[in-house]
């Protein structure tokens, strides 16, 4: 249903530097200094190529604005033609060919000519209905080629271009941000490895105003309290520090203006709790496959029929000098921040467990947790949770 | 999907819509909603049952206002609450076995709008047994609505999902949105007339029946003689009930200018008793 591929009928790429925005923008990637991979929904029918029927006319040239004005006052045709040009010029012919309205709007040639006799439209011959493409594609030569194989589209540039050419990244806060969630991240994992008993996760979140941290928090959830997420626990935390300082009830968008960025794409409760929180944009370092609700399903920062919608960006940079420090140093900057999390999975715990013959709804939380832990220090845990991560 | 029952649906005794337990659950997070409304708040609230013993353990008021929190939801307050009264239960305590988080698989939820995605999610992530809702949230209801967290397969954690079943004092939990939203715009509430009080079904949106559930999944739990209302997208019937019983409670709860509630907040202070004796129900 959805998809964030970037125009994929398109082969070859460019890497544009505009002259107004210093980023370094890859446009076919919706990829920003290499390092920051925009996720968005896109509508995975827009480059193909759908056939709507609508009545056309032949006018003479020199009645064609008359006979424009006249079709272009008709506001109530409820199908969208703002993508294709009204007037089409067909080759060996001295008449131009205008574009009355769709046949969803007036069904019978009876009806169309009544409404011309109506708005004035000079003489006209060859009333007939052709078709035309239902909406315009989002790359150029595809614009090109339905112009050329069945009616002229307004080509208005790709959307997207014009998001990613306003973007405004400050690469130096940001890069200070996620590397101090992937520091504490790390900080976890090594506590765990070390303690058999802890078995918090490494997932951290940090909400910022541009440089300014206003708050920090990793993953606190257990059995005991299955909610409280990292994010879930930024967003109370900056609550209560504004009921404190702030009694005007009329704020209710707390977040508004404000960056999370957090080690793992979060669950949908998270992804939800942001878009009611009104953020302005979401920064992750590693995709949840299994519960990821930005990039891995639903889109949820980028749904037209939710009521608002935040920036989401992936970080992909894999090398940095500055975290050549680190002890780990070998690996890049993902593989030191979220080495072996995992996600517990029904068909996991029953690998390992002894509960193999509980239904779903018998397993305990507790036993998964204690399970994926117990996997994650022996040997034979390794290969399997390679590709899995919790929800954050 | 999970529904306890596997007899075929044509042999199903009756109806569960009939068990007078959903509509009498439902009337309390109505007067929990009402209560809501005049405090200014968004009038969304919400029980939560224990199966087992038919009783309220907690409930939940929309609380964005109060909080500036736009995350304050109903269902969460609930969830708290039974988390915390579990872990005081010997059973649930360290060496006793059991995990707080158990407990949500005999609890159902009676809210009065459908639950949005983030509350749906966390539904699902605690593992509640079932829901039960009055209107649909076109905004943001996460049980279909909007999307249809509850019980998507494409999510992998812990549980696989609930059901949930709309269309409870669908009327009523609509009606009270309208004030709440008639008395924010500034305009004076219209005058209620006593005569001319039944709600007339075309004043209501149709209930996409299919957004929630399919078609077995209705007929089992609303009854073969509902299968046109699951066609049509109209409100279900309930025999037994008296037609203008829905006008007759939405009267009721608008009457009192602050609903008194301290007999569900008495009920749900009260410690989990788990004993496996259904109360009955004083109804
Ligand atoms: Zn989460
Ligand atoms: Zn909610």
């Amino acid at each position: 249903m959805w998809s964030t591929v970037h125009n994929p009928s398109v082969p070859s790429y460019e890497m544009v530097k505009k002259i107004n925005n210093k980023l370094q923008i890859d446009y076919q990637k919706g990829l920003i200094e290499s390092r920051l991979l925009q996720i968005i929904s896109t509508d995975p029918k827009i480059n193909i190529l759908n056939l709507i029927p609508v009545w056309v006319i032949e006018i003479n040239p020199k009645d064609s604005s008359k006979a424009l004005n006249g079709v272009k006052s008709v506001t109530e045709d409820p199908v969208n033609l703002q993508h294709v040009k009204r007037v089409k010029k067909e080759a060996g012919k001295n008449t131009l060919t205008v574009l009355v309205c769709s046949k969803t709007y007036l069904s019978t040639e009876e009806e169309v000519i009544q409404m011309l006799s109506s708005l004035n439209v000079p003489d006209y011959t060859n009333l007939r209905t052709v078709e035309v493409p239902d909406h315009g594609p989002n790359i150029k030569e595809l614009s090109n080629q339905w112009t050329r194989e069945h009616w002229p589209l307004i080509w208005k540039g790709n959307v997207n271009d014009q998001i990613l050419n306003d973007t405004v990244i400050n690469m130096d806060f940001i890069y200070s941000h996620l590397k101090k969630i992937s520091e504490k991240s790390l900080e976890i994992e090594m506590e765990t490895q070390k303690e058999k008993d802890n078995t918090a996760l490494p997932i951290v979140t940090l909400i910022a105003k541009g440089p300014e941290i206003v708050a920090m928090e990793s993953d606190k959830r257990s059995p005991t309290d299955p909610l409280t997420h990292s994010i879930m626990s930024c967003i109370d935390q900056i609550t209560s520090t504004q009921k404190l300082n702030n009694t005007d009830t009329s704020h209710q968008y707390l977040l508004q203006g404000y960056d999370v960025y957090t080690t793992h794409e979060p669950c949908t409760m998270c992804c939800m709790a942001l878009i009611h929180s009104r953020i302005n944009r979401l920064i992750y370092l590693k995709q949840s496959c299994d519960t990821g609700s930005l990039r891995s399903r639903y889109f949820i920062h980028d749904n037209k029929y939710l009521n608002s919608k935040y920036e989401v960006w992936e970080w992909v940079g894999s090398e940095d000098e500055q975290i050549s420090n680190h002890s780990l140093q070998n690996n890049g900057l993902l593989d030191i921040l979220l080495p072996k999390v995992c996600n517990v999975r029904l068909c996991d715990v029953e690998q390992f467990g002894d509960n193999s013959g509980d239904t779903t709804e018998e397993i305990r939380p507790s036993c998964a947790l204690q399970l994926f832990r117990e996997a994650m220090h022996s040997d034979k845990g390794t290969g399997l949770l390679g590709d899995v991560q919790w929800d954050a | 999907m999970t529904d306890t029952t596997t007899t075929p649906i044509s042999s199903s005794p009756a109806s569960h819509i009939l068990e007078p337990k959903h509509h009498h659950f439902m009337k309390q997070a109505l007067r929990l909603a009402s209560h809501a409304l005049h405090t200014n708040e968004v009038p969304v609230a919400c029980v939560f049952v224990h199966s087992p013993t038919n009783s309220i353990v907690s409930y939940g008021m929309n609380s964005t206002n109060d909080s500036l929190s736009g995350v304050k939801h109903a269902e969460f307050r609930g969830i708290e609450e039974i988390l915390s009264k579990t872990c005081s239960l010997p059973e649930f305590q360290t060496g006793g076995g059991k995990q707080p988080i158990e407990i949500f698989k005999e609890i159902e939820l009676y809210v009065t709008v459908e639950p949005c995605v983030m509350c749906a999610s966390a539904l699902r992530q605690i593992g509640i047994k079932r829901v039960y809702f009055g209107c649909g949230n076109e905004r943001f209801g996460g049980n279909g609505s909007v999307l249809k967290i509850n019980d998507d397969p494409q999510v992998k954690d812990l549980f696989t999902g609930y059901v949930s079943y709309p269309g409870i004092y669908r009327k009523c939990a609509i009606l009270l949105l309208r004030e709440f939203y008639t008395r924010e715009n500034g305009k004076a509430p219209e005058p209620r007339q006593k005569k001319n009080r039944v709600l007339k079904l075309d004043e209501f949106p149709e209930i996409k029946w299919k957004d929630y559930l399919t078609e077995e999944e209705f007929l089992r739990f609303y009854g073969l003689t509902n299968r046109e209302s699951f066609q049509n997208n109209t409100d279900i019937i309930v025999p037994q009930a008296d037609e203008n019983e829905e006008a007759d409670l939405f009267d009721t709860l608008m009457a009192d200018p602050v609903q008194d509630i301290s007999d569900i907040i008495e009920v749900s202070s009260q410690p989990l008793c788990l004993a496996n004796k259904k109360q009955k129900l004083q109804l």
